[in-house]
């Protein structure tokens, strides 16, 4: 007997709760966000919600794949607009990531390897 | 002057080829260098030509950390207190061993500081400089094909010696040939960014580039930097309808719900067409307890969106509206936001104004 009261209450407490959650969300629809709105005009591109919240999900995970401490994530990613998130998102592994000036010696070091092998130059001679 | 011991002459011919193919990568870059103009030729009448930033800091990079080094010159520079070793826990991608651009500025909204993207010109560069703010310019010192990026601080140009000044890696000065230097800012995107205090300018400021930028602080939360900044756009730019815009939501973020009405409104006066404003006044009509002034709002919105990518927002907008109508029996029984706050910028016109307004846009 007591049972089936603290169900019903439980139920009732439960259906409540969940209308609260559910009411705030209706009552602020949205506006439409400044950026959204500017680059709609500048780029006749516009960044929908499904798509804002989809980017920022998708570089999450990218973000913790590319070594960033998890806790931080969150904090890092909320400095950028949905446009920026959106584009990057797109391609977090073509958009420049400026880095060392100092590995450009590398592609030097490339350059002439290539040109020793094909007989260009003949610098590593004395290197076994 | 080739020596191939001990060849026959088929690998004699083959070797022959493949070192006529080792040259080929180097080839988009000897075509993109010979397209510049000397530093002289691609300044507008009006640039400083010889400009150098002597008092900004100095910040030694450490491995791979050009980016917080770059961006703690130019935020010293913009009188912020700032150090690499404490950007980089924010800015530096450990999987790509370096910073995004997008991160980069992030770290300075964080700050309090507005990052605005110049247009790709030298002219822009000189502009700035001129105004006494060094720029952080993303550079390609590879080539396309095997991109080496780096961020460095430009502090001076010299069009009589054909020279860029900059803040670069492990080097105070690094003077550069304009050429060299050009090149690959060209081959970095031509990106370029200037900090600046929240309602400052910068010296050519285009409306949406500002308004975009501005936007930004809101995302970093920022909502006061950035209704600083909205406003001094509203007032330099007082028939700029998403000047309104921007405005108007930037006090329907902080709550103040008279206040983005009246932004709005005034938007609206601007460009009667804009789906966006009348949604959004609609949206905070709603919210301020007006849901039948926010209903004809809407509808028009709603009218205004069909077929663009905003019908979405305008349908729920509605929907919402509609609700709340049949909540209340349609009267604005709580609504005091009609009157609209004080909103900077020119007066509203009049009818017979907005309509030549109008045909103007």
């Amino acid at each position: 007997m007591l049972n089936e009261h603290l169900r019903r209450f439980l139920v009732a407490v439960m259906c409540i709760s969940l209308l609260g959650a559910v009411m705030p969300m209706q009552a602020r629809a949205a506006i439409v966000p400044t950026d959204r709105a500017i680059s709609l005009q500048q780029r006749d591109a516009y960044i929908g919600t499904v798509t804002a919240g989809l980017a920022r999900e998708d570089l999450r995970q990218r973000f913790v794949a590319l070594g960033v401490d998890p806790a931080q994530v969150e904090a890092r990613l909320a400095g950028l607009t949905d446009s920026e998130l959106a584009a990057l998102a797109e391609r977090i592994d073509e958009v420049p990531a400026g880095g060392d000036v100092l590995a450009v010696i590398g592609i030097v070091f490339l350059v002439l390897l290539l040109l020793e092998f094909t007989g260009t130059i003949d610098i590593f001679k004395k290197v076994p | 002057m080739i020596r191939l011991p001990g060849a026959s002459r088929v690998r004699g011919a083959l070797a022959g080829q493949v070192r006529a193919l080792a040259w080929l990568p180097l080839l988009p870059w000897v075509a993109a260098c010979s397209t510049l103009a000397p530093l002289d030729a691609a300044l507008p009448p009006g640039a400083p030509r010889h400009v150098e930033l002597v008092a900004t800091p100095f910040f030694a990079q450490e491995d791979h950390q050009c980016g917080p080094a770059a961006l703690a010159t130019v935020l010293v520079s913009s009188g912020v207190p700032a150090a690499p070793e404490e950007l980089a826990p924010e800015s530096y991608l450990p999987g790509r061993e370096g910073s995004l651009q997008v991160e980069l500025l992030a770290a300075a909204r964080r700050r309090g500081r507005l990052p605005y993207v110049l247009p790709p010109e030298p002219g822009a560069l000189a502009a700035e400089l001129a105004a006494g703010r060094p720029v952080l310019v993303l550079q390609n010192l590879g080539i396309d094909a095997y991109p080496r990026w780096h961020y460095a601080v430009l502090v001076g140009l010299d069009a009589g010696r054909d020279e860029a000044i900059l803040r670069s890696g492990r080097r105070q000065r690094e003077v550069m040939s304009w050429a060299r230097f050009d090149d690959s800012w060209r081959r970095g995107g031509r990106w370029a960014v200037v900090v600046l205090r929240p309602g400052d300018f910068p010296a050519n400021p285009e409306p949406l580039r500002f308004l975009e930028a501005t936007a930004g602080l809101e995302a970093a939360g920022l909502l006061d930097e950035a209704a600083a900044s909205y406003a001094a756009a509203v007032l330099r730019w007082p028939d700029e309808p998403l000047a309104y815009l921007g405005l108007g939501n930037n006090a329907y973020l902080r709550g103040d719900l008279a206040a983005a009405a009246g932004s709005y409104r005034r938007g609206v006066s601007l460009a009667p067409d804009d789906p966006a404003l009348r949604n959004n006044l609609a949206q905070a009509l709603l919210d301020g307890g007006c849901p039948r002034q926010a209903e004809a709002e809407s509808r028009t919105a709603v009218a205004l969106a069909d077929g663009t990518p905003l019908e979405g927002d305008a349908r729920e907008t509605l929907a919402a509206v509609s609700a709340a109508l049949q909540q209340t029996g349609g009267i604005d029984s709580r609504c005091d936001i009609a009157g609209g706050g004080n909103v900077p910028g020119q007066p509203l016109s009049s009818p017979d104004d907005r309509e030549a307004r109008t045909a103007d846009r």
